[in-house]
């Protein structure tokens, strides 16, 4: 059984929708991971609403509903819609009906525009076996904290089997990071 | 300065004062324990032990530590409220800052700052303009830096609240905000008639 591994990355694309845009007009962001301070930092002097899921620290804790998103976000728990989805490294864990499902989720809670960021391993054919934790710094810093057990095997999403699984999403942009993960921000489409 | 006194007391000292007492005439030195004076400038701070358990609407004009349980409204617009590690809040919280060790289980507006510890474990939505939370914590919910909000306006309006009052939803934010309805705020049970019930746990 390994010990957490902290690395440190450059996302780019992160880095990209953390930077203020310029606009005094409010944000909402819709976090599936666990709040960070890095984060709060990040949208601190911005009209940010930042929505905390944990869906890391449920699958953590193997909470058999933790991939739940009819349940997790019920109908009226969000009162606006979400301009950015935060999935981490979320969408590795996920089978083909829960990515539909969570594609659905987002097209039900986010706005015309909407972007939705997600780390997928790709290079490596193994990965933790659970979510980790992730920090945003400054720019496209970003230190990840994989899980304490052992490895699995990886599932590998292409950008191709993503926007299979997740129709209502489009990737606009991908891009290989130095840790053999992939970036990726996927557009809400409006059909 | 304090102004101590022993319980054999020197011929120059007054005379201790005595309760009267009913059964005997035998009089009872007593030995009065000397009250701290306050240094000037130092605020006043109420504790809530760890013992005592609260529902109702609470508001005041000092800062207060929760180390009971409170259920209802917290309302110290212009104190800091700290809930401590064995603290317990089911209610929604309005204060100039709040510092959050224990358990939350309900809406907290700030109009300075929140300060989340590791030991905390947060359920709700938490307002203020600054925003601090060690590693560790535990959060869940929605954290709102938007002080040019219609919703963070309003919680901090000079305004006197009626008791019940805000267990109405809040107004809808302005046309400039995202939006529609709020969400219903955390009510406690004893909000309604507007009356603290103390009682010991």
């Amino acid at each position: 059984m390994s010990l957490p591994t902290r690395t440190s990355l450059r996302a780019p694309l992160l880095g990209e929708l953390l930077e203020p845009s310029g606009s005094r007009s409010r944000r909402v962001w819709l976090d599936l991971g666990s709040v960070t301070q890095g984060l709060i930092e990040r949208l601190q002097n911005t009209r940010s609403r930042l929505v905390i899921a944990a869906l890391d620290a449920a699958a953590r804790e193997r909470e058999p509903d933790c991939f739940d998103f009819k349940k997790r976000f019920a109908a009226g728990l969000l009162n606006e819609p979400v301009d950015t989805v935060l999935c981490w490294d979320l969408l590795n864990y996920m089978n083909a009906n829960q990515l539909q499902c969570l594609s659905a989720t987002v097209a039900r809670l986010a706005g015309p525009g909407a972007r939705i960021h997600a780390l997928i391993y790709y290079s490596n054919p193994m990965m933790p076996d659970l979510p980790g934790r992730f920090f945003p710094g400054s720019g496209a810093e970003l230190e990840m904290i994989e899980g304490a057990r052992s490895k699995i095997q990886a599932l590998r999403y292409s950008p191709k089997a993503l926007q299979k699984a997740m129709p209502k999403l489009e990737v606009e942009r991908t891009l290989l990071l130095n840790n053999g993960m992939q970036e990726f921000i996927f557009e809400l489409r409006l059909d | 300065m304090f102004n101590k006194r022993d319980s054999s007391s020197s011929e120059n000292q007054p005379a201790p004062r005595t309760p009267p007492r009913n059964e005997s005439s035998a009089t009872e030195h007593r030995t009065e324990t000397p009250r701290p004076v306050t240094p000037p400038g130092a605020k006043d701070i109420a504790i809530i032990g760890s013992s005592i358990s609260i529902n109702g609407e609470l508001k005041g004009a000092e800062d207060l530590i929760v180390q009971g349980r409170i259920t209802g409204t917290i309302e110290l617009k212009s104190n800091t409220l700290t809930v401590g590690p064995e603290g317990r809040i089911d209610a929604e919280v309005f204060a100039h800052t709040i510092l959050v060790e224990g358990t939350v289980n309900g809406d907290l507006y700030a109009s300075e700052r929140i300060s989340i510890q590791k030991s905390a474990r947060i359920s709700g939505n938490i307002l203020a303009p600054r925003i601090s939370l060690e590693d560790g914590a535990r959060f869940k919910g929605s954290i709102d830096m938007d002080s040019e909000s219609e919703k963070f306006r309003k919680a901090f309006e000079a305004k006197p609240s009626k008791p019940g009052a805000s267990t109405n939803g809040k107004a809808d934010e302005s046309t400039s905000d995202k939006a529609a309805s709020s969400q219903q705020p955390h009510a406690g049970p004893g909000q309604k008639n507007g009356k603290i019930s103390g009682s010991a746990a």
